[in-house]
């Protein structure tokens, strides 16, 4: 193991060429110089005069967006893959807990409904929603009985479900009672995912909460590791099995809100990229937790790039792109998989 | 004695050419309008409207006090028709049930957008009003050259022209049986887009461009703005002034990054009454043109070429004119000159 | 006394799976537990393990109340193999066997060669030479019940708890583990379903309705009369002529 100790170097330096191609390409080309230039001036506090349009786009729009697709992409792959190995299902992905349901519920309901008279933004209403519904879904597990058990486990999914349900319906009634095309077509663009807004104050936002929610999968790494044979197997190994489902489901729970409030639901990405890492790297948590979170953020990045440049001059949902790469990936892992196992 | 006699003859002659110009209405009368056949044997006693342009239509062919119900209000009613109005039942701010509108008995319902009532109506479609004996007229602004099943807001397949104002006051007038009236309107219209058309050809401006910005779902998020086929194009269009935007949709999403790179020499920023999204607020939107660190480096910005519009006249209706004449006197006053 | 249970009980809602059991467990001994299913084996390893918490009584390891030890320092003392534990996952056999190792490492201690050392000897205790790159989905039911003992033994526990560790395996690997069950230096408590095997342990505990019938040697505790009334089978105790070894030849009662 101790040899591998380059592992989190070239990690961290992959992670910065992810974000240095997600500066350098975007919906206009600004030639490479100029970024590399507008860095300089910026961090090194170099001169170099640049056109003030082109070093505002580089390092107020493209570097904020660069990061917190990055930080986005690795908190949602990282939730994933939490839930997935607490959980003890493949299918599982943030949004079990109604997170992504309860964040549409409640930007629709600043929005549409016009609770807080405008002075609420979509992103607080979205956090405020998710919170809502993952608190009742958290209620309802309990009173079901919900655990990591076996039996739990599933308890856990099903009030998720019930959850989830609950808050789309209350989504879909909102918008059709109250919206019309125009403010459908907001909300649309909104529910599917969008970095356009994103501004430096997002990203000490989201940076922060990726980085705690990596730092916790793998302080825990080894407890996850410990759940493949179930709760019971865990406990045995001396995981205290009750604090690490409270702390891991909670800070999951937590990062989710936080990246679906800044970004919007962004799908396929906590549901996909664990299996894809797990193809690469093997199901120990301690690689698994790096690689998914590498391979989540450099993936948001590319799916945010792709949904600036597919069409020229206009912007894709990035809920979109990741479903379009996502679902085929998702099938093509699923059949590898079955022939190695 | 003769003189007062050729006077009156000259008179009559001329009062008789006036009136030979507007014919009044031969009933039955069948319409073509936006893929439907609509009849009248009659001048309708009383409409109601689905859309703010087509109650404004009516009231400015002098119909208000035909007008039973308005809906769909996006802005304060034109100050010359607030009197009328006044005395006009509201039915809804927004969509109005079906049955609101039928309880009514309206011999006619005009519509602005065929959404209201087209195969998807939110309100019902134009085959449940014809089946009560309701006929309906839907403005042909929203549906002359434009393919409604594509696009959130429909597509054009040609570009928007004012033509298709005239036509919907002329078939409104027709219907009502006031032609004389309707020319008037028309006239009226057609020479105060002239006018201003002059006024900005008299500036010989060169090169000058322009961006329409609508709203954005959230404040910092990426904005809709005019395509190249809508109402704003056909300002820009008429005035000379090209669109940044390349996009045929009506209201396309572009990223700010592209608005700003293009560095248009205009901003047209929409203010209006509705406060669903917070960049509704034009005030909003001032402010982030002034505190946004790219958007506050772009040339409009920085030597304050913004222009304040009413957000409706951004729509295909006779507020397009007024859109035209606003954005006129912006290029005299902003001195965007050569 | 290693490990003792005073007055301990646990029911779910209003059923009682295992009441009023009291018992003490002399260090280095193989005590088994038979009883027919149902009657709360499971439930008392469980209770005995940490893993469930009583709802009655107490549990005290080396004197110490089990409820009170850090999970993790009760499992470098207990471990405990459930009946049947299986993943979907695509772990190794060495992986799994790895994860025995999990009590014992913490963040700064991390793996290190004598770590690699134990897995090795507790794979090789198990008989599984060779097996180390395998997939857990490869594996035939007695290959894993064997991999789960590795895991086990990785434990280095001080007491083990198995529930019924010879399901599954054929004969050879049934009489092996029990071998190497009752060679090993550590307490353990088996759950049995096979009163032959219980015979070769020091003593033996009867398990019926949720209640500890009998605690004793073997020959005591398994008499014809119990084996009757728990077990609702007839015995007749035969002797091998060739070494005197006793068992039992089990039947219908009539």
């Amino acid at each position: 193991m101790a040899r591998l100790w380059w592992r989190w170097p070239a990690s961290l330096v992959a992670l910065a060429a992810a974000v240095f191609a997600g500066t350098c390409i975007g919906e206009t080309p600004i030639p490479l110089s100029i970024v590399v230039q507008t860095l300089a001036n910026k961090v090194l506090g170099a001169a170099y005069p640049l056109d003030p349009i082109d070093m505002g786009i580089v390092w107020n729009y493209r570097l904020p967006r660069a990061l917190v697709a990055a930080s986005c992409g690795a908190g949602l792959a990282l939730s994933g893959l939490v839930l997935q190995s607490l959980l003890r299902n493949a299918l599982a992905d943030p949004y079990l807990l109604g997170i992504s349901a309860g964040a549409s519920t409640g930007a629709v309901t600043v929005t549409i409904a016009g609770l807080g008279g405008g002075a609420v933004s979509m992103s607080l209403g979205a956090f405020a929603g998710a919170v809502t519904a993952f608190l009742l879904v958290a209620l309802l597990a309990r009173a079901a009985g919900g655990g990591v058990s076996a039996r739990g486990a599933g308890q856990i999914i099903l009030a998720g479900i019930a959850g989830s349900q609950l808050f789309n319906a209350l989504t879909s009634f909102i918008i059709t009672k109250s919206a019309n095309a125009e403010q459908a077509r907001g909300i649309m663009f909104w529910l599917l995912g969008n970095l356009s807004g994103v501004r430096w104050p997002d990203v000490t936002l989201a940076v922060p909460v990726a980085a705690a929610g990596l730092i916790a999968c793998v302080w825990y790494a080894r407890a996850l590791d410990a759940f493949a044979f179930g709760a019971e197997s865990a406990a045995s190994l001396g995981i205290p099995v009750r604090r690490v489902q409270i702390v891991l489901i909670g800070l999951t729970a937590l990062v989710t809100a936080v990246m679906v409030s800044i970004v919007g639901s962004i799908g396929f990405v906590g549901l996909v990229i664990p299996h894809a890492a797990r193809f690469v790297v093997g199901v120990r948590h301690g690689r698994l937790v790096p690689a998914t979170a590498l391979t989540g953020a450099a993936f948001l990045i590319a799916a945010d790039v792709l949904s600036r440049t597919m069409i020229p001059g206009q912007v894709l949902p990035i809920g979109v792109i990741t479903a379009l790469v996502g679902a085929p990936a998702f099938a093509l892992i699923l059949l590898r998989g079955r022939r190695r196992a | 004695m003769t003189f007062p006699r050729l006077a009156l003859a000259a008179a009559s002659l001329a009062l008789l050419t006036v009136h030979a110009a507007a014919e009044p209405t031969e009933y039955p009368l069948t319409l073509e309008n936006c893929g439907e056949t609509i009849t009248f044997d009659k001048a309708p006693a009383t409409a109601v409207t689905v859309g703010q342009a087509s109650t404004e239509a009516l009231y400015a062919l002098g119909l208000g006090d035909k007008v039973t119900g308005t809906s769909v209000w996006f802005t304060d009613v034109l100050p010359e028709h607030k009197s009328i109005n006044d005395n006009v039942e509201r039915l809804a701010d927004n969509d109005p049930s079906f049955e609101s509108v039928v309880a009514r008995k309206p011999d006619l319902v005009a519509v602005q957008f065929i959404w209201h009532v087209g195969p998807e109506g939110i309100v019902a479609t134009r085959e449940q009003f014809h089946e009560v004996g309701v006929p309906t007229y839907v403005m042909p602004a929203d549906c002359v050259a434009k393919d409604n099943s594509v696009g959130v807001d429909g597509t054009r397949t040609a570009a928007f022209s004012t033509e298709t104002i005239h036509q919907g006051v002329r078939e409104l007038a027709e219907i009502f049986d006031v032609q004389d009236k309707g020319e008037e309107v028309v006239a009226d219209l057609v020479k105060r887009e002239d006018d201003a058309v002059e006024r900005a050809k008299a500036l010989d401006i060169e090169d000058v461009s322009a961006v329409f910005w609508f709203s954005s779902a959230d404040m910092n998020i990426d904005p809709y703005v005019a395509g190249r086929k809508g109402g704003p194009a056909y300002m820009l269009n008429k005035l000379g002034i090209r669109n940044i935007v390349e996009s045929d949709e009506e209201w396309p999403v572009v990223g700010w990054e592209t608005i700003a790179k293009a560095n248009p020499t205009i901003i047209i920023i929409a203010r209006m009454d509705r406060r669903r999204f917070p960049a509704d607020d034009h005030e909003k939107k001032l402010e982030f043109l002034k505190t946004d660190p790219v958007a506050s480096q772009m040339e409009a910005v920085k030597n304050n070429r913004i222009v304040v519009m009413d957000g409706h006249a951004m729509d295909a209706t006779m507020r397009t004119v007024a859109g035209i004449e606003v954005l006129a006197d912006a290029l005299v006053d902003l001195g965007v000159a050569r | 006394m290693i490990l003792e249970a005073h007055d301990l009980g646990w029911s779910v809602r209003r059923t009682q799976i295992v009441r009023d059991v009291s018992l003490a467990v002399r260090e280095g001994e193989t005590l088994g537990l038979v009883g027919p299913n149902g009657s709360g084996k499971s439930t008392l390893l469980r209770l005995l393990s940490g893993i469930l918490k009583p709802t009655t009584g107490d549990v005290l390891v080396e004197g110490q109340p089990l409820g009170h030890l850090p999970r993790r320092l009760a499992a470098q003392k207990i471990a405990y193999l459930e009946q049947q534990a299986d993943t979907g996952e695509a772990i190794t056999v060495r992986d799994a066997v790895e994860l025995g190792r999990t009590p014992w490492l913490t963040p700064l201690q991390p793996w290190s060669a004598k770590d690699d050392r134990i897995v090795a000897e507790a794979m090789a205790g198990a008989d599984l030479h060779g097996f180390g790159t395998r997939y857990w989905a490869t594996l035939s039911g007695g290959e894993k019940q064997r991999v789960h003992l590795a895991r086990a033994l990785a434990q280095r526990p001080r007491i083990l708890l198995l529930d019924e560790p010879t399901n599954h395996l054929d004969v050879r690997h049934q009489l092996s583990i029990l071998k190497l069950v009752a060679a090993l230096p550590v307490t353990s408590i088996v759950a049995l379903h096979d009163l032959n095997q219980a015979l070769a342990c020091d003593r033996v505990g009867v398990m019926a309705g949720g209640r500890l019938v009998a605690l004793g040697a073997p020959e005591q505790v398994l008499n014809v009369e119990r084996i009757a009334e728990v077990f609702g089978v007839r015995a007749s105790i035969v002797t091998d002529p060739a070494d005197g070894a006793r068992f039992f030849r089990l039947d219908h009662i009539e």
